[in-house]
């Protein structure tokens, strides 16, 4: 009897260690030199490091104004995104789930901005908001197609929450696609002949059963949003005037163009523990919500 | 049923999708290394020991020039191969990354200055090697040299910054005199505007552009630029007790004023363009942009307008440095062939028409060659006449043009106003970085 509990414990392991091996080396031991670094003044090249012990962190929350403000735009596009993406991908898959053979090539074509290069989708909006948008406020004279999106600090913040959006929607659309087919279509008619509307049917029976498909869109939307970089690197550069600078960003311009590498794993540090205490709490919140169906 | 089963494999297979283009966002970094100068295919002939000498550039200007010199070098090197990187843009964190992980190239080059202070330590000491010493004007030797006064690089080419204008559109526009002063400015301004020419086209939309532009007003010429920067870093000056700091914001609303519609949307790359092609009267640039402009009209006729930082013509400066240094890895494998690289390149026929013909410079070594570029040579002309001073950017705390520029950018704006874009700057500089 022991015997075979060992087994099966070795056999377990035998094929966990892989994969833990990876995620230890890929993100474990990063994350133990990260701390390392943190307590360290280092400009990211020399061979000597000089200790400073919290200096770091203090210097983070008595006199870092760019971090702040980073802090802020992230917090604000982290509202703005996850609350857009995931009713509007639903929204998207509550149509695309029919099955339909329109359908399928919706999918796709919601689909597609995911699975292009950043650097492509950073051309095409370059090219949308300006020659794009030139023609048509030659055509159509409306004075919104003239604003100079990207020149300008509040609108560049929504410029960047439309291109995420727009890019990461597909993979949402096909999380919540897979949630609502999972529906028990015995369910739903059984809710159709007690004489259930539409609506009644979406908010008692397709929302309760999709709830694990919610639960972790939210929780990637809020982690993407959360670590918002690569849109920033490709596209804005943090600006104009620093206005889309992101914490990600921030960390980044810290480590390579600041050259204080120990600053940067020290903000770093504060993130981490930042974005585990929202993700946390987003779980609970919405696994609490789950049924068994 | 037979349909669920359908799409639960389309299912998982557009899951298997999602994860692997999760890995997307990691290619950026692969992009700039595609630019990498790749030679066919790696030496495998068996015998014969091949040697590769890794080269970083901090340049993309002069490519085919380039390719011919290296290839000329493996020529009269045989088993000898030049793997060059050309990191045209980042290229600071490119190289900082090959440091850090242990890929130190033999032979890279690094901006003078504050930059270059950090790999002093990687780079060989070419105090002793008075013969390649000679081989250079002397001034410029200096911006490779610690504070120890070792020779820790070898310099590159004169480089020129400052306002660039189209002298066509002057003439077009009826203008004699360059402007000398910021009332003159706009006068010639009002003028090219009425001859259908975008006066002033700044490349607001890259911080560094204007993080530069902002350096001819911090200049008091009575102390030049290395006094002036020490005193503002050691807190002894302050940005609002310098004579031109406030004409900035003048000139600065100029450039919005009689700037394109988008002003915070204007790139460098655009910005040259309209003034290769006669559309923007002034940009703020330097002559190392030169292949660029060519590049766009070969035939453009351009020159240097001394930014009009104060009242005369007296106060007006061209800021020129021989600003990147070329380092050797002291503890590279292939000491004395990178060493031989490094003097090749710099100092040799070939290397000397990739500066003056590929780059368009003035080369750091002495030498009688022609130079091509038209910016360089009419920079000449102000350096004869001693209205030129070195540059200050590359000597002010870390990032400067980047942090600066933003800043910049805020006023430009509306976010940010004079003082506090001041208040900015001097807490920068007073920084310790």
């Amino acid at each position: 009897m022991k015997n075979k509990k060992v087994k099966e414990f070795l056999l377990f392991g035998l094929f966990v260690f892989p994969a833990v091996a990876f995620v230890l080396f890929s993100t474990g031991i990063p994350f133990i030199m990260n701390l390392y670094y943190s307590v360290f003044q280092w400009n990211g090249v020399g061979k000597s490091m000089k200790f400073v012990g919290m200096d770091n962190f203090v210097k983070i929350f008595t006199n870092d104004r760019l971090f702040w403000r980073g802090v802020r735009f992230t917090l604000k596009f982290a509202v703005f995104y996850v609350i857009i993406v995931n009713i509007v991908s639903l929204a998207v898959a509550l149509v695309m789930s029919k099955e339909k053979k329109t359908s399928s090539v919706g999918r796709a074509f919601y689909y597609v901005p995911y699975i292009i290069s950043l650097t492509a989708i950073s051309l095409i909006w370059k090219f949308i908001l300006g020659p794009g948008f030139e023609a048509l406020y030659e055509i159509t004279g409306w004075g919104f197609f003239n604003w100079s999106w990207v020149g300008t600090s509040k609108l560049a913040f929504y410029v960047v929450v439309i291109m995420a959006v727009w890019q990461n929607l597909g993979f949402y659309m096909v999380n919540y696609i897979a949630g609502i087919i999972a529906v028990p279509t015995e369910l739903l008619e059984a809710a159709k002949i007690d004489g259930a509307n539409g609506i009644q049917t979406f908010t008692r029976i397709t929302i309760p059963m999709i709830m694990p498909a919610i639960s972790i869109c939210m929780f990637t939307s809020l982690t993407f949003a959360f670590k918002l970089f690569d849109i920033i690197m490709v596209f804005t550069k943090g600006g104009p005037a620093n206005s889309t600078v992101t914490v990600a960003y921030n960390i980044y311009q810290e480590a390579f163009s600041n050259n204080q590498y120990g600053l940067a794993t020290a903000k770093s540090l504060v993130f981490v523990l930042f974005v585990l205490a929202v993700t946390a709490i987003q779980m609970k919140i919405t696994k609490s919500k789950e049924i068994e169906a | 049923m037979m349909r669920r089963k359908v799409y639960s494999i389309l299912l998982s297979a557009a899951l298997v999708m999602a994860s692997l283009t999760g890995c997307q966002s990691g290619n950026e970094a692969k992009e700039t290394a595609a630019a990498e100068e790749k030679n066919q295919e790696p030496q495998k002939t068996s015998g014969e020991e091949s040697v590769t000498l890794k080269v970083f550039d901090a340049h993309a200007y002069g490519l085919e020039e380039y390719g011919e010199m290296a290839a000329q070098f493996e020529a009269d090197h045989p088993g000898v191969k030049i793997e060059v990187q050309h990191a045209a843009n980042d290229s600071r964190t490119l190289l900082q990354s090959r440091v850090n992980s242990g890929d130190i190239p033999d032979v890279f080059d690094i901006e003078s200055g504050t930059a270059a202070q950090m790999y002093y330590e990687y780079a060989y000491d070419w105090s002793e090697d008075t013969r390649i010493l000679e081989l250079f004007n002397e001034d410029a030797i200096e911006t490779g040299r610690d504070e120890e006064g070792r020779v820790k690089g070898l310099p590159w080419t004169y480089e020129n910054a400052g306002l660039l204008y189209n002298k066509d559109c002057f003439e077009k526009a009826g203008i004699t005199k360059l402007p000398a002063n910021l009332a003159e400015l706009e006068e010639a301004c009002v003028k090219l505007e009425a001859a259908g020419i975008t006066p002033i086209a700044l490349s607001a939309k890259d911080a560094w552009v204007l993080g530069q532009l902002s350096t001819h007003f911090i200049l008091d010429k009575e102390l030049g630029a290395a006094k002036t920067t020490e005193g503002l870093k050691s807190g002894e000056l302050s940005f609002a007790d310098l004579p031109h700091w406030e004409n900035l914001f003048g000139f600065l609303d100029l450039a919005v004023k009689y700037g394109p519609d988008k002003p915070l949307e204007m790139d460098w790359e655009t910005s040259e363009n309209m003034l290769a092609n006669g559309q923007a009267g002034i940009i703020s640039m330097g002559d190392w942009c030169q292949s660029t402009l060519d590049s766009f009209n070969p035939d453009a006729n351009l020159g240097f307008l001394p930014a009009p930082v104060g009242d005369t013509e007296e106060d007006t400066t061209v800021l020129s440095s021989c600003n990147w240094i070329y380092m050797v890895n002291k503890d590279s494998e292939h000491l004395e062939l990178a060493k031989e690289y490094a003097e090749y390149i710099l100092t040799s026929e070939q290397g000397q028409s990739w500066m003056c013909e590929g780059v368009g410079a003035v080369p750091a070594v002495k030498t009688e060659k022609e130079v091509k570029g038209k910016l360089a040579n009419d920079a000449k002309m102000y350096i004869a006449e001693g209205r030129t001073d070195k540059w200050l950017h590359t000597i002010a705390p870390t990032n400067f043009t980047a942090t600066c520029g933003a800043y910049i950018q805020g006023y430009m704006t509306g976010d940010m106003s004079l003082e506090e874009v001041t208040q900015y700057y001097q807490e920068f500089y007073t920084s310790g970085n």
